[in-house]
């Protein structure tokens, strides 16, 4: 097996002029360079319309951002790539470069594409009603400026994968969130038949959102494998993670609202700017997800949404995408127009509650979220009091609310196959791998319960593009038990039917009148009619019985998202301007929960890492050169354990939801996204001073606070 | 479909050389070092998880790389290299260490144990089944270093209070925030119950 070490650019933009390998081509077992001179060509890929897609080769000689793939080395070990790539004599062409989203609309600013700085050449708009109606009908107006940074997912687990072509068939063994998705995209760009294409990857440590599609180390992998004919490990080093593995979006808000003295909202006016990167290569977009437009009542409603290019990474999904962004804002803007109006921050929430979707008027299947502010304020001991009000010496204490509203699910496929095993246990195969969240755990759980048979008798096999259908392209988007579960369900379902089929014959009764529990088949009505499942198993010998089911359609006529209420509270420093988060009573509405140990862990985890994002985490960055300073894992703040609440406390406040056959809806991202504004409220509760620039660091609370020294 | 493994592949097997761009000279097959890598090797003697090793390595090399490479231990896993986030801590003569911060030379005459080292051939460490009970691993790559320091902190500290836990392990970095039930699991251990 051969290591592969990727060579990323040092400049923002520009071209590589020149590559000299001479001197790492004659360190002992390096075995190829990849330049964008002998990277093999691609080919031409085509849309589902048809169009040609045009995309960066895997590795090129133009740079649109500090950390773009120039060139791969590719040695014997690790080590030599490493010391080769350092060797390489890389002389670049620069051009002028924009790093920060305020300099690229700027007249002058060089265009990054044909089309400019500006995506769509406009900004992407949403009205209803009539917002200057709404601002002349409001008695209260309010307008504010928020944003946001940089967030890195740093899942520990880095991109990483091994190439190897054998008789034709490229296999990678790889770190990603979907192999279906993987595969797919690997068939479009590469040219190849799917059934020559093989994905594995069950288990991931970690993804967040950064692995759901293919990235450029998949084809350089690949590239190396198939020139070299050996096997390529291609793995990225914590630095390359931060500067080149895509991130959160930055973004830039300005919310214009008004109240009548009561609270009632009459108009919400949302522009967004989100920093999009160089390209929209791998893009979920970098803003605007339709929070406003839903979280509450409100006849007028009017959002704007700019996303433009700048010389850095494009933004790729972070667990609740443009929702975290925008609901932070939202969320503190609501609180403050509630203190405009001098009404308790939950009570003014609930006073603007809607109902039904405000965007279609549909209802929704399920909508526990006064629930959740209910049983939340109750369990957290919630009563409002004034800003500043609780002192403890140098500390103060503040309590916040923020609120979610997050995800839908409209009909995607998915396949699962169920098989009895000769002795009765069972084998369920899903292409869906394991993120962390434990869904392989509530895949076993579904199908064991509808098969009527033990959790132990029960293996999922997932994780090979091959090996498995198509039962999801990637996790992401909080929605993989609720599209997943339900083609198990139908699955297990039908291989019962089968087996109770075989044994009525065999018994010569009706088979609905057979029931398995616990592994017995028996009859409801002749208790002398029973038998193990292993029994009627295996007396069909080598007569496997095996069922397929699938996702069942979309429920008409509603609505579907997921809910959820926060309550925090942090003690402020006010000398050192340090925030620490106390306790947390997080509510969620999110169906059934078919395993409440691995819910817990996705709301606890998601908040932990909505506080990372409220008051740890950016990316500090050289405006001049568009170069990463923090690019390390000791001055990037990831969460630790001293940081998360030690009091965190979790809420069912849901109900079945009647949109699927497992009466789920989906958990995965609503926590972060809660998270950020009951935080950020709390610490305005605290000082009496608001912080509208996330991350909320010890120097913007000291500002705040009016005290920070000159040094 | 060709039987290839990723375990296979790391040992060398299924590799078939043809049209290298640079041809391999002198390589011994045998072994996958290059020749003239680094300095010269050192013979190096620890024992890892009770059992005795004698290995040639070369000094530049990390504990956490010839664990998980020449004795094929990959519980623990490499993440940032730099000693920044746990997630290679083995126990070095009792002490938690981070494994790429050390260099392999620096065991020698030591005894090591890693996360493979806590179980008792089918039988769990309590910690390794109080994560199971509490849910304390989501996606998993912090358990193994996670496990081993509070391994070494409940050695030192076996009734280290919720508060003494949490320290033990601020240097333990998990991105999935399983930060609560990690302190449960490890809890529920130091109070025996």
């Amino acid at each position: 097996m051969l290591h592969c070490v990727v060579v990323r650019s040092r400049i923002a933009r520009g071209r590589v002029a020149s590559i000299d390998g001479a001197a790492a081509q004659r360190v002992p077992g390096v075995r190829l360079i990849l330049t964008p001179w002998n990277f093999p060509s691609m080919p031409e890929e085509r849309s589902p319309e048809g169009e040609i897609v045009h995309r960066r080769a895997p590795i090129a000689g133009d740079v649109r951002f500090v950390g773009d793939e120039i060139a791969a080395v590719v040695a014997e070990t690790a080590a030599a790539a490493e010391r080769a790539a350092n060797l390489l004599v890389i002389e670049y062409e620069t051009s002028p470069a924009v790093i920060e989203p305020e300099d690229s609309l700027k007249p002058g600013a060089p265009p990054l594409t044909a089309a400019g700085n500006l995506v769509g050449g406009k900004a992407e708009v949403y009205e209803r009603g009539d917002l200057r109606a709404g601002e002349s009908e409001a008695e209260l107006v309010l307008e504010r400026a928020y944003s946001t940074e940089v967030q890195h997912h740093n899942p520990l687990e880095p991109h990483c994968c091994v190439a190897v072509w054998q008789r034709g068939v490229l296999t990678l063994f790889d770190s990603n969130q979907g192999v279906h998705a993987v595969k797919d995209h690997l068939v479009a760009r590469l040219g190849l038949p799917e059934n020559r294409v093989r994905v594995v990857n069950e288990y991931v440590g970690g993804g967040f959102g950064s692995k759901n599609r293919s990235k450029p180390y998949h084809y350089i992998a690949a590239a190396a494998a198939k020139m070299t004919g050996r096997p390529v490990r291609l793995w990225t080093d914590r630095r390359d993670e931060f500067i080149a593995s895509r991130h959160r979006a930055k973004s830039r808000h300005r919310l214009r609202g008004g109240v009548k003295k009561d609270g009632t909202l009459t108009f919400l006016f949302h522009e967004t700017i989100g920093q999009d990167g160089a390209d929209r290569l791998l893009a979920g977009g970098a803003a605007g997800s339709g929070v406003t437009e839903r979280l509450y009542r409100c006849p007028n409603v009017r959002t704007e949404v700019l996303q433009v290019h700048t010389n850095t990474q494009s933004p790729v999904v972070f667990r609740g995408p443009l929702a975290a962004e925008e609901t932070f804002c939202l969320e503190q803007f609501v609180d403050e127009l509630a203190h405009l109006a001098g009404i308790d921050p939950l009570e003014f929430r609930l006073r603007n509650f809607a109902e039904v979707d405000q965007v279609s008027g549909k209802p929704y299947s399920s909508k526990g979220l006064r629930r959740c502010y209910e049983s939340g304020a109750q369990r957290f001991g919630w009563r409002w009091r004034a800003p500043g009000s609780v002192r403890d010496g140098v500390m103060r204490r503040g309590i916040g609310v923020g609120s979610a509203i997050l995800g839908d699910l409209d009909y995607e496929p998915s396949l699962v196959c169920v098989g009895w095993n000769a002795d009765g246990t069972a084998t369920v195969t899903a292409g869906v791998s394991d993120i962390g969240t434990g869904v392989e755990q509530v895949l076993v759980q579904i199908a064991a319960e509808e098969l009527g048979i033990g959790l132990a008798e029960v293996t999922l096999v997932m994780g090979d593009s091959l090996a498995t259908p198509y039962s999801i392209d990637s996790s992401y988007g909080s929605r993989t038990t609720m599209l997943v579960g339900p083609a198990v369900r139908a699955a297990a379902a039908d291989a019962r039917s089968q087996i109770l089929a075989v044994a009525a014959k065999r018994w010569n009764v009706a088979a609905e009148d057979l029931v398995i529990s616990e592994s017995v088949i028996s009859s409801r009505y002749d208790p002398t009619r029973r038998a193990p499942v292993r029994d009627v198993a295996r007396a069909e010998g080598r007569e496997q019985i095996a069922a397929v089911g699938k996702r069942h359609a979309a429920m008409p006529g509603v609505a579907i998202a997921n809910f959820a209420a926060h309550f925090v509270e942090v003690a402020v420093d006010a000398d050192t301007g340090q925030v620490r988060v106390l306790r947390a009573v997080c509510a969620h509405e999110c169906g059934r929960w078919i395993n409440p140990l691995l819910v817990e862990s996705q709301i606890q985890g998601g908040f932990v890492q909505g506080m990372g994002m409220a008051l740890f985490e950016e990316r500090s960055m050289d405006r001049r050169n568009g170069m990463m300073l923090n690019d390390n894992m000791l001055s990037y703040f990831v969460p630790t354990a001293r940081d998360a609440p030690e009091e965190h406390v979790v809420i069912d406040a849901g109900s079945p939801d009647p949109s699927n056959t497992i009466n789920a809806k989906g958990i995965g991202e609503p926590p972060l996204v809660a998270a950020g504004g009951a935080i950020a409220n709390a610490v305005y509760n605290a000082i009496g001073a608001r912080v509208r620039a996330y991350p909320i660091t010890p120097d913007k609370v000291l500002n705040a606070l009016g005290s920070v020294r000159a040094d | 479909m060709p039987r290839v493994t990723r375990r296979g592949l790391f040992r060398g097997a299924g590799s078939a050389a043809a049209a290298l761009v640079f041809p391999a000279a002198g390589l011994s097959k045998a072994h996958p070092r290059a020749p003239g890598e680094g300095d010269a090797r050192r013979a190096v003697e620890f024992a890892v998880n009770g059992a005795p090793h004698r290995l040639d390595v070369e000094p530049c090399r990390t504990l956490a790389e010839v664990i998980r490479e020449d004795l094929e231990l990959t519980g623990t896993k490499v993440v940032c290299d730099r000693a920044s986030c746990g997630a290679c801590t083995v126990l070095l003569d009792g002490r938690a260490v981070f494994s790429c911060h050390l260099l392999a030379a620096q065991a020698d005459g030591g005894s090591v144990v890693t996360i493979e080292g806590l179980s008792e051939g089918e039988t769990l460490h309590p910690l390794q089944q109080a994560f199971i009970e509490f849910d304390a691993a989501q996606c998993g790559f912090c358990t193994p270093g996670m496990i081993v320091a509070l391994r070494a902190a409940l050695d030192r500290n076996p009734r280290a209070t919720a508060g003494e836990i949490r320290r033990s392990i601020a240097g333990n970095l998990c991105r999935c925030a399983a930060y609560d039930h990690i302190v449960a699991a490890a809890l529920s251990v130091a109070r025996g119950t």
